[in-house]
Formats: C-alpha cells, structure tokens, sequence
C-alpha cells in the first residue's frame, strides 16, 4: 500500500485517506463571468506535475494539503491548511 | 475452410508483406496530422482515406503502434448507454465492429457473448430498467432479466455474491462482445498504410504552432511538420496535448488497471460486470480470464500496479465464483485513463481552428474505436462536427449541459 | 534413477509417499517435487506443449518452464517441478487430449507448416463460420480443467515489518542479509525454494568447498538474533513504498521494508538448435537440481553443451555424483577457465571447441533424446551445414548457454537498466532509493565476488534504513567488485536449421523462424514483435 502522511496521524496507508482534487482558488461567485465559473467548476490543469491537492484522512477527518508528485507517485510534504510554512 | 495458411505451406519463403511501411523521412507538410496511433487515431486515419480519399496523412506516434490504451485495455464491445446521444453513438460502433474482420481481412476474435450488468440493490434495478428503455427506443437490443435468467446464462455462479449482496437481476445485452484489442490497431493501420498514410512510430511532438488562433504546424523529435489539421487522439497524454495549444479541458487523469488469470479451459460463456461490487469478468479465446475492476482513487500519470487491486478484485471474484481460489492471476497491468465529469468522451472541433480533439476516453474508449474513426474523419474534413458526436463536445461544460453517462460508464461510482 | 546419498540432499529417505501420475502409481521420498520422483522413476514424458503437442519433460526445474503442469481435481495447473509429493494425489497432464501417451492432439505437429505465426489472425474470419472455429480454438487453449466444485479456500493474510528485506537466499543474499543485521538491522530473508542456500547448494563443480562455505554460512545467518529467514516463501511483487507481498503455502505477509536488497539471481537461457525440447535436453541447472538436491540421476549418458565455465562445472558435478559424461561441446574458440576443460579431459570427457549442436536427434518412440548431432559453430544469421556433423549417443543433454537477470521486482520498483556488454545481460543501471541489488541478478557470476557484492548491498541496505554505525567500516565495502574475467552468457547461442522446431519460447511452441517471419511482417518493435507472437505470454512469464 502506497504511503500517505497525515499531518495529525503520521505516516498511514493511502486507503484511509480521500482524494479531493488539486487546490484551485474560487473565484467570486457574485461577480464572476459564467465562463469563468463553468472553467473553476469544471476544467482541470491535467497534466503531470508537482500539484497542491486536498487529502482527507478518513478515520480522523483531518483535512491537509499534500504537496505530490503526479508522474513519479512521490509525495514531497503534507500539512494542515494554513500551516505551509 | 481456412485456404488461405495452405499457401503459407506451400511457399518457401514467408509469404506476408510488412503491414506497416517504414518511413525514413517525414515530410515538410502533410494535409492532416493525427498525433496517436492507437486505435482512434489509427481508424481516424482510415476512414479519412477510404471515405474522403485523403491520404496525404501522418500519423504520429512516441512509442510503438497500439501501445497506449488501445492494448491495454479488457476488450469489451457494447452499446447499453444510458443517455440518447451515447446509445446512438455506441450503437454505430457496434455495427462497424460486426464486419470490421472482412473490411481488414484480419482476424479480431471479435467475438459476441452477450453481456449482463449485474443490479444488486433496488435503485440499481432502476438503472437498468432506464438504460433498457433508452436503448430499445433506439432499437438497441437490450432488456431486464431476472435471476433465473442469469443462472442459466452462467450456471456456475454464486448469485448471492457469497450471501455479501445478492443479485437481483441484470441488464442484458445480447450484442455485447470482445475482441482481440491489439489487432484492431494492426487492422487499421494496415488499412490506412495501405492507402497512403503514414505512420510514423518513435515520433513524439514536441509542439504544435497555433498563430492567430489557427494551427500552422507541429514540431517533433524528427522534425517540423507544417499542416493546417492537427486530430489530437493520446488518450492519457490529452493535458500535455492541449497544453500545446493552450486549451483549458475537464479532463483528469487516473490509472485503470486490470488483470488476467492464467489460461484455463473454457468455461465462462457471458461477460459479466458488477456495477455495486465494482468488477468484472470475460475469458478470451486464449482461456484468460480477463478482469478489471473501477478507477484507482487519485490522480497519476503512471501505469504502475498496486496490490489493493489485485486483492480487492480477486476478492469479489471470488464472491462470484467460490471455485476459483486455486487458479493463479499470471499478470496485472494499467493504463492511464483520461476521465471526464460525466463520462462521456470530449470529441470534435475546439476553439482553436484546425485542432480536433478526441478525448476523454475514460474507461469506454475501446468499444468507440470504430465509430471515433468515422466521426472524427467526417469532422476534420468537413471542419463541422459530425452529428454523432454533438453530445460530446468540449463546449458543453462551458454551457453546463453534460451528457450524464456515469450510470452506464465503468464499474467505480 | 535414485543417486547415492549426498550430504546436502532435500530428500528424507525414511519416509516414502506414493502418489500416481496418468494412471501409474509411483513413489518417492517426503522432499521429492513431483517432477523429480517422477524423473526417478525413470518417467520421462511429463507433458504435452500448448501449441504441437510434442513431449516435454524437465527444462529448468525451476518454475522457469511450465514444461510439467499437472491437475488433480481442484489442484488446478500445479508447477510439479516445484511441487512437493501430497501422498496419494492423482495427477493428470494439463491441455491433452486422451492422456500425455497417447495425446490424439500430437497431430498438429504435423500441421504447422499451415500454422505460421499469428495464422490465426489470417484466416477464420467468416462470419458465418467464426463461432465454429472460435469453439474450436477455445477447446484447444486454456491449461486446466476448472473444477466448478473447488472449495473456497480463504488465505489468512497479517502484515510484517523488517528494516532490510533481502529476496533471495543464495550466496549473495545470505552474505547480504548477515552484513545488514551485523550492522544492527532487523532483516528478514526469503527464498521461494524450500531450502536457502541458492546456487550454492548445487552449482559445486564437484567440488565440496564451496558447498561448505555455503552451509555455513547459511548456519550463521539462521543464528543471527536480528535475522528472520523463510524458505518456501517468494517475494511475488514489488509494490510503491517498499511493500511486497510473501506468498508461503498458508498465507500471504504484507511485509512492508525500509530497505530491499534483490539477491534473485538470474534465469537460465536454453540453447536454441534443431529439437531443444526433447525430453533429456535440459538446462544445466536443473541437471544440477536434480543430482545435489533429490540424488535423481539427469540420464544415463551425458553430453554438455557450454558457452561458459557454469558448464564445465556441471560436468564435474556430474561426474561427482557417478554419471557417465561423454563430452563437453563448446561453442566458443577459447575461454579463461582451461584448468576446468583439463580436468575434465584427463576424466576421459572430449572437449570439442567452436561447436554446436546441430540437431537433437529422438529415439524411434520420438520421446526421448538418443543422439547429438555435433558440427562447426556457423556465423550467426546462417544455418547450421547439417552435412558435415558428428552423432555422438547420449540421453540427456545438458545446455549452459547463458543467463538473464531475474529482475522482475527491480523493474517493478522502476530500475532503469543498461546493456553490459562484458556479461551479456542488462544489469542495474538507477536504482530506486532504497532498493538494491547483488549476485548474478546485479551482472556479478564470480562465487568469492558473489559473497563481496552481498556484502556491500547489505551495508547500504543497513544504512538506509537507519543503521550507520560507523563511517570507518564503511569504507571496506565501497570497494568495486572486480569485473568478471569473461561473460557468463553467449550473446547467440542459437543455431538456426532448415526443418525448424528450434524453440526460444517453450511456453507457446515459437520457433525461431517465427521471429524472422514476424519481424517481416512489420512487428520489429520488441513490444509488438511480443503481442503479435504471443512470445513471453505464456503461463511462465516474467521467468526468461
């Protein structure tokens, strides 16, 4: 099983964690354009590369950003929203 | 009777000609470039020279012919859509598949089983009841069965999934089939090296030139092409595509894996898949059994292997079929699966003139292969989306209107 | 036929188990494989291939070759050769039609100029008629039979956790395992055979030496307080984050290491010349096997047939263990090891240089070999000049042609190999962080460079999962092995011949013209000269 660090729990193996996707910032749904808001809902930066992405360890729902290598599968650092220093 | 292999006893020397024309140099220009000789781009390439007599095409290819998806994935031929757009679509690839061996004059195994979409729940008994209507309007020969039905079908079959989640009833599809995915690319290539176009293999784009909105060339590892038509068919690779020409999709990558036994005697008839316990199962003409199960949870673009999967699979197998524990799995493999959010394909003309995409292949590319071909040829000739495939353009998430084919797309919801 | 008792044997002979194999009850000893009692009892024929239908009997011994797979009801597709004696199995020959004697399906053999490569992509096609013949391949591929009543055997599963894990328990390994837990690491070493010791136990050279050094330091390793050893148990995979799976008869170990050390040795090759696939022609090793471990004699007249020293020292165990060997065929013109060719010579064994053999010739039941046909090495790409060759009687032919690196679990980790042309086979070249290699599998052959190249895997394995005691000692293990003195493989011991039935693949019947014709056809990339061929796809693949 491929190794996934909690912040909170340590080093776990990556099925009890969840994978939400690539950090992306929201824009402001009261004043973005639709095109806008159909891009942030639905187009993705797909391809490989080192990503922020949101985890979820699921027995403890911590929620972290894992910063993740997505052509080697090498996690480089994880850590608590915020907490990136 | 097979006449034809007595030459093949007659003869001295080996009596077969290359399929696929080694090309020294690549041209300065071509009328159309394909970048991808999988399956898609292969009959794209194809059907662009039997149908339209274009043949001053390259198709361009970083590795070895066919060695992306199209040989890797687990072979399955249906068209049980969900939605009116994918039925029809998937409804004309099957009609292709059924005489593609006489247009090739090559064996594909293509070989017509029958295929049942387990239901083991009450909402998922919904499901099929929907897909059967959806696809009997479109006179897709499919229908609800009874467990009775199944048992008979497949005798040897648990069909309380070792009491775990009992089967209710299934989907059945008389035309679902299989065949041998490699020579499906050898078939076209072939078909189209033999009408003019050009493959060229270890040829990887580095870049394609867009000036003012419109494609002008590509560059790659053996130099500039200048062409005005550039169909973009990499599957797993589409992000590092669209890049090149600066074009923003929905398309995600995930690795699919699959595995297979070692050869057993024949015994399993039907295809079967399980939508609530995420698997499924055909046995080739070679006696593998051929099995797969949903996405792997996050993105990579890798074809490695895991455990869990072999585990997890051979687990609920074993729910289905109790007798199996001793047989071996002789292989695992993956491939890297370009997804959508509605599982539907992302295909057609796109906002920047002279680039076609066919795209978004997810876990249901195989069973298109045909149908792609023929679209996205029509498409690219005529610069004007073939009416097959306007459900699936790029377009439409920037309208919110998707073409919702999760319930009938993959094992892994 | 049973040999005398030998100190290292694998048998028990005080305790017999009878078992029966087509039909004929036999018996062996508790420690026999299935293929070796059956090779005692002087039963040659042990199986049918996939494709002609020609009798096979052993090849490797080694899980290399599924030459011996063997049904017993729900025991479906059972590897006999490493496969111990269940007392009073009922074993039947996979893929047969009628039994391996009388196997009705032998007549393909007759048919294969109508069965070129990939015939069955050029024909069959008729709609109309494609059902029919699909029946038919169907009916004619797949291996066992599956037994719909099989039970549900449910394997318990339990994690495990080492710092150092080291796949392979030959010379190499052992040496590598002990290094690692001296250093203060927790090891554990696993070996799929039932007993450690690897080629050490059987690669002798008639020489007891270097089957002591071996034992004891085997003996070492099983003292170590910090060293878990498990025989019978193989490394299956290699999965992200050092996770690999121990498959042993009753259960699976997740072991989850902070260091592997792959000491997995290297396969066999077999010579590639007219009828290779006789029962008698075997590669070396398995001749080895046979004689050291379950004292079963190989034959009764020996030919070898070398291109390295690992031949010259398989006639001598040969002779060691009372068989008569005739000659040795060398297909090189000279070699650095003349002392073994001396020795062998001054025991009344012909050495023949720049030779091959021509042709394995059958005895008239076509189930066994009886002759070889000797002649003149040809250059490579012409074939073989069958009217100038020499007959020499034999029943068993040995072949030690070569070897290619077992490393399958260094591929799956995402080792990147090269080509070293000094030993004539992709070695290590990147290796993945945490994740060595030593002996044969890393291009070292050398028995005393097996043991250093051990060493200095274990050291770093030690160290990376957290062990550097000292700095200072380091330095006694970063220094290079010496290279080998001369390549361990033939880069083409393949001797092409009009009539073919020269198999590379004896999983799925290839020959070698049905690469050339192949290859013609346009599938000259290695992966789709693979998928076209089905060469490599066979149930034993992963182990060439």
């Amino acid at each position: 099983m491929k190794i996934m660090t909690c912040p909170v729990n340590g080093a776990r193996p990556v099925s009890e964690f969840t994978y939400w996707g690539e950090l992306s910032e929201m824009p402001d749904p009261a004043t973005a354009t639709d095109d806008t808001w159909a891009d942030y809902v639905f187009c993705r930066n797909g391809a490989a590369g080192i990503k922020k992405e949101w985890w979820c360890h699921t027995p403890s729902n911590t929620w972290f950003i894992a910063e993740r290598d997505t052509a080697k599968d090498r996690v480089i650092r994880t850590y608590l929203n915020g907490e990136e220093a | 009777m097979p006449w034809r292999l007595v030459r093949f006893a007659m003869s001295k020397k080996h009596p077969e000609p290359r399929m696929f024309t080694q090309h020294d140099t690549l041209r300065r220009s071509y009328d159309v470039v394909i970048i991808g000789a999988g399956g898609h781009g292969l009959a794209s390439a194809y059907y662009l020279a039997r149908e339209h007599g274009i043949t001053n095409v390259a198709v361009l290819e970083k590795g070895y012919i066919g060695g992306g998806n199209t040989g890797r994935n687990t072979t399955i031929i249906r068209s049980n859509y969900l939605t009116p757009e994918g039925v029809q679509f998937y409804d004309a690839s099957v009609k292709l598949w059924q005489d593609l061996a006489q247009d090739f004059d090559l064996n594909l195994f293509y070989s017509t089983r029958g295929h049942y979409t387990l239901a083991h729940t009450d909402s998922a008994m919904r499901t099929m009841r929907w897909r059967a209507e959806v696809n009997k309007h479109y006179g897709v020969d499919s229908e609800v069965v009874g467990p009775s039905d199944i048992q008979h079908a497949a005798p040897m079959m648990d069909l309380s999934c070792g009491g775990v989640a009992p089967i209710l009833g299934a989907l059945y599809h008389a035309p679902g089939s299989v065949a041998r995915h490699d020579a499906v690319a050898w078939g076209y290539g072939r078909g189209a090296d033999q009408r003019g176009v050009e493959i060229h293999q270890q040829t990887e784009v580095l870049g394609i030139d867009v000036v003012g909105g419109k494609v002008k060339g590509v560059k790659t590892s053996r130099g500039y092409i200048s062409t005005n038509k550039v169909l973009c068919a990499v599957a797993g690779s589409t992000p590092r595509m669209t890049d090149m020409v600066g074009l923003r999709t929905p398309i995600y990558i995930h690795p699919l894996q699959a595995m297979v036994s070692e050869p057993l005697k024949a015994w399993l008839d039907p295809i079967l898949v399980s939508g609530s316990l995420h698997v499924y199962i055909s046995q080739s003409a070679r006696g593998e059994l051929v099995m797969g199960a949903s996405l792997d949870p996050y993105e990579l673009h890798s074809t490695r292997s895991t455990l869990d999967f072999v585990e997890g699979l051979s687990a609920h197998m074993l729910e289905m079929f109790p007798f199996l524990s001793q047989v071996k799995v002789m292989r695992q493999w993956a491939g890297m699966a370009d997804m959508t959010p509605d599982f539907a394909p992302v295909m057609g003309k796109t906002p920047v003139e002279g680039f076609y995409l066919d795209s978004g292949w997810g876990t249901w590319g195989f069973k298109a292969t045909p149908i792609c071909g023929k679209t996205m040829s029509h498409t690219v000739v005529n610069d004007t989306n073939h009416p097959l495939i306007t459900g699936f353009t790029l377009d439409r998430f920037r309208q919110f209107s998707l073409t919702g084919e999760k319930g009938a797309a993959s094992v892994g919801h | 036929m049973r040999l005398a008792e030998h100190a290292g044997e694998w048998i028990d002979r005080t305790k017999t188990l009878d078992f029966s194999y087509e039909g004929t009850r036999y018996r062996g000893f508790a420690g026999d494989t299935i293929t070796s009692a059956l090779w005692a009892s002087e039963v040659s024929v042990l199986g049918r291939s996939f494709k002609y239908h020609r009798p096979r009997g052993v090849l490797s011994l080694a899980n290399h070759d599924v030459n011996v797979m063997l049904q017993d009801g729900a025991r479906i597709n059972v590897r006999a050769d490493v496969t111990e004696l269940i007392a009073d199995a009922n074993w039947h020959s996979v893929n047969t039609f009628g039994g391996v004697a009388g196997d009705r399906a032998r007549w393909i053999g007759k048919l294969a100029p109508f069965l070129p490569v990939g015939f069955y992509y050029k024909a069959f096609y008729s709609k109309r008629w494609f059902p029919r013949w699909e029946r038919m391949f169907r009916n004619m591929t797949g291996l066992g039979q599956v037994a719909l009543d099989a039970p549900h055997i449910r394997t318990p599963k339990r994690y495990g956790f080492c710092d150092v894990l080291v796949i392979g328990a030959g010379p190499s390994g052992l040496s590598a395992a002990l290094t690692a837990a001296e250093r203060g690491a927790d090891v554990v070493i696993v070996d799929e055979n039932a007993r450690s010791g690897g080629s050490g136990t059987y690669q002798l050279g008639g020489d007891n030496a270097r089957f002591h050094t071996v034992r004891a330091l085997d003996e070492k390793v099983r003292a170590h307080p910090r060293i878990r050893v498990q025989t019978s148990t193989l490394a299956a995979a290699y999965y992200a984050d050092h996770w690999v799976p121990l498959v042993d008869a009753t259960r699976i170990t997740k072991m989850r290491a902070k260091a592997i050390v792959v000491a997995s040795g290297a396969f066999e090759q077999p010579a590639v010349f007219r009828n290779n696939d006789l029962p008698g022609v075997m590669l070396a090793s398995a001749a080895q096997r046979l004689a050291y471990r379950y004292s079963v004699s190989p034959g009764e007249r020996v030919v070898v047939l070398t291109a390295n020293a690992d031949g010259y020292r398989a006639a001598l165990d040969m002779l060691a263990r009372g068989i008569v060997v005739t000659a040795v065929v060398e297909l090189r013109a000279s070699h650095r090891f003349g002392e073994l060719a001396h020795e062998l010579e001054a025991r009344g064994v012909e050495v023949m240089t720049s030779s091959c053999v021509v042709e394995a010739v059958p005895n008239k039941a076509g189930d066994r070999l009886a002759a070889v046909r000797i002649g003149a090495l040809p250059p490579v790409g012409t074939a073989a000049v069958s009217t100038s060759t020499r007959e020499i009687k034999c029943d068993t032919l040995l072949m030690s042609v070569g070897w290619a690196p077992a490393a399958n679990l260094l591929y799956q980790a995402g080792t990147s190999m090269r080509y070293d042309k000094t030993v004539e086979q992709f070695v290590p070249d990147r290796l993945p962080e945490g994740v060595f290699a030593c002996g044969r599998v890393n291009g070292v052959f050398s028995f005393d460079s097996k043991l250093q190249d051990g060493r200095r895997a274990g050291e770093l394995a030690a160290i990376h999962s957290g062990h550097a005691a000292s700095a200072a000692t380091f330095g006694e293990y970063a220094v290079i092995v010496p290279a080998e003195p001369e390549s361990p493989s033939h880069a083409w011991p393949i001797v092409a011949h009009a009539a073919g039935k020269n198999f590379v693949d004896f999983d799925e019947d290839l020959q070698l013209k049905d690469f050339a014709n192949a290859v013609q056809e346009g599938f000259d990339n290695i992966e789709l000269l693979k998928r076209f061929s089905t060469n490599g796809m066979g149930p034993s693949q992963g182990k060439h």
